[in-house]
C-alpha cells in the first residue's frame, strides 16, 4: 500500500533527505525530458508525495515560461505552491481567511516563496532568465522561443525546479498538526 | 459527457448567458469568501464543469499575488488554470507535441494579453497602484483588514469577474478548433 504524506511526516530525518533528493532529481529529470518548470516541478512532488489528480497536473500546464510565456512569476514556484495548497487547504469554498488553517497554508506557500527569492534575488522568470544567461528572451516570439528551447539553454531551468520542489518538500514533510 | 462538451455546441445567446453567470458567480465569491484563484476557478468549475476540490486546494495559496506578495494577480492565475483544464493534456510524455499543450499555451496567452490590457498591470501590486495610487503590504494583518474593506476589495471582486468571463469566452470559442 502506497504511503501517506502522512507516513512520510512521520520518517526519519534521514530519510526524508533521501526522499527529499529522490524528488529533486526527478524535477530535474522531468524538466530535461518534457520541459515546462511548472507542470514538471508540481508532478515531481505528485509522485512522490501522492498529491493531486490528473486535474491538477492538467492545470500547471500553461505556467510554462512564467505564465504562457510571459515571464512574470516563475512557473516552477507556482507549481510548488499549488502542492503546498493541495496538502494544507480546507478545498471548501467559504470564509476562511485568517483562519489558523488558511494562516498555516499562507506561511508554508510564504517560507516557499521567500526561500526562492533569497535563492535566484527575484521570482520573475524573465529576471532569472538574464541571471541564468546574461540575456533575455521573448517567448512569445516562434524563433526566439524556438532558440531558447534548445537544449544546452533550457537545461538552465533545471536549477529552478529543483530549487523549487526541493522548497516545497521541506516544508510538505514537516510534521503538522492541520488545524480544522 | 463532460459539461463542457455540451456548451461547445450552444448558440450565441446560450452562451452570453453562461459567460454572465460565470462573471457573476466568481465576483460574488471573491467579495464573500476572498481568494481570487479559487474564486475565479470555482466559477469555471461551477458553469463549464472544470476541474474538482483538488484544484480549488491546489489555488487556496493564490491570493494577493501567490501567497500575499503582491506578485501575480491571482484571478489571472485561476483563468489559466481553468484554459489547462479545459485544453491540457494530463501527461508529461510527448506533451509538447500535443495539440492540447499548444492550445493550453496559445489560449493562457490571449487571456493574459487581454489582462493587461485591461487592467494595464499583471501584477497584484502594481494593479492596485493603478487603481488606488498606492498598494498595501498584505503580507501586514493591519493592511490586509484594511484593504479587506469593501470600498477597496470590491474591486478584486470585478477583476475575478472579468477574468473568470474573459477565460469562459476564450474557452467556448475556441470549441472543436
Amino acid at each position: 500500500m502506497a504511503k501517506t504524506i502522512d507516513d512520510l511526516r512521520a520518517m526519519s530525518d534521514e530519510d526524508k533527505a533521501k526522499l527529499i533528493r529522490e524528488i529533486e532529481n526527478t524535477a530535474v529529470d522531468y524538466e530535461h525530458k518534457f520541459y515546462g518548470c511548472a507542470r514538471c516541478a508540481f508532478a515531481a512532488l505528485q509522485k512522490h508525495l501522492g498529491l493531486g489528480d490528473n486535474d491538477t497536473l492538467k492545470a500547471t500546464f500553461p505556467f510554462a515560461g512564467g505564465g504562457a510565456r510571459h515571464q512574470e512569476l516563475c512557473g516552477a514556484v507556482i507549481g510548488a505552491l499549488m502542492a503546498i495548497g493541495i496538502s494544507l487547504a480546507s478545498g471548501r469554498m467559504e470564509w476562511d481567511f485568517d483562519t489558523p488553517r488558511f494562516l498555516l497554508m499562507m506561511e508554508q506557500s510564504s517560507r516557499v516563496m521567500d526561500g526562492f527569492k533569497d535563492e535566484f534575488g527575484t521570482l520573475r522568470c524573465y529576471e532569472i532568465g538574464k541571471l541564468l544567461h546574461g540575456r533575455y528572451w521573448d517567448l512569445t516570439d516562434p524563433n526566439q522561443l524556438e532558440e531558447r528551447l534548445k537544449p544546452d539553454l533550457h537545461q538552465k531551468c533545471e536549477r529552478v525546479v529543483k530549487v523549487a520542489v526541493s522548497l516545497a518538500a521541506h516544508v510538505l514533510l514537516e510534521p503538522v498538526d492541520i488545524p480544522e | 459527457m463532460r459539461k463542457l462538451d455540451t456548451l461547445w455546441k450552444c448558440n450565441d445567446n446560450e452562451k452570453k448567458a453562461v459567460l454572465l453567470r460565470v462573471k457573476q458567480t466568481a465576483q460574488e465569491n471573491e467579495i464573500a469568501i476572498t481568494g481570487c484563484a479559487r474564486s475565479v476557478l470555482h466559477a469555471l468549475q461551477e458553469h463549464l464543469g472544470l476541474g474538482n476540490e483538488e484544484v480549488i486546494r491546489g489555488l487556496a495559496p493564490f491570493a494577493g499575488g501567490a501567497a500575499r506578495t503582491g506578485s501575480l494577480c491571482g484571478a489571472l492565475i485561476g483563468g489559466i488554470v481553468g484554459i489547462g483544464l479545459a485544453y491540457a493534456p494530463s501527461t508529461l510524455k510527448g506533451a509538447l507535441e500535443m495539440r492540447g499543450y499548444v492550445q493550453s499555451m496559445d489560449l493562457a496567452g490571449i487571456l493574459f494579453d487581454r489582462f493587461k490590457e485591461k487592467f494595464g498591470a499583471v501584477d497584484c501590486r502594481e494593479i492596485q497602484h493603478l487603481i488606488w495610487g498606492r498598494s498595501w503590504n498584505l503580507r501586514d494583518q493591519r493592511e490586509r483588514e484594511d484593504y479587506l474593506q469593501p470600498e477597496f476589495h470590491d474591486k478584486c471582486g470585478d477583476i475575478a469577474g472579468e477574468v473568470a468571463m474573459q477565460a469562459a469566452e476564450i474557452i467556448l470559442d475556441n470549441a472543436g478548433q
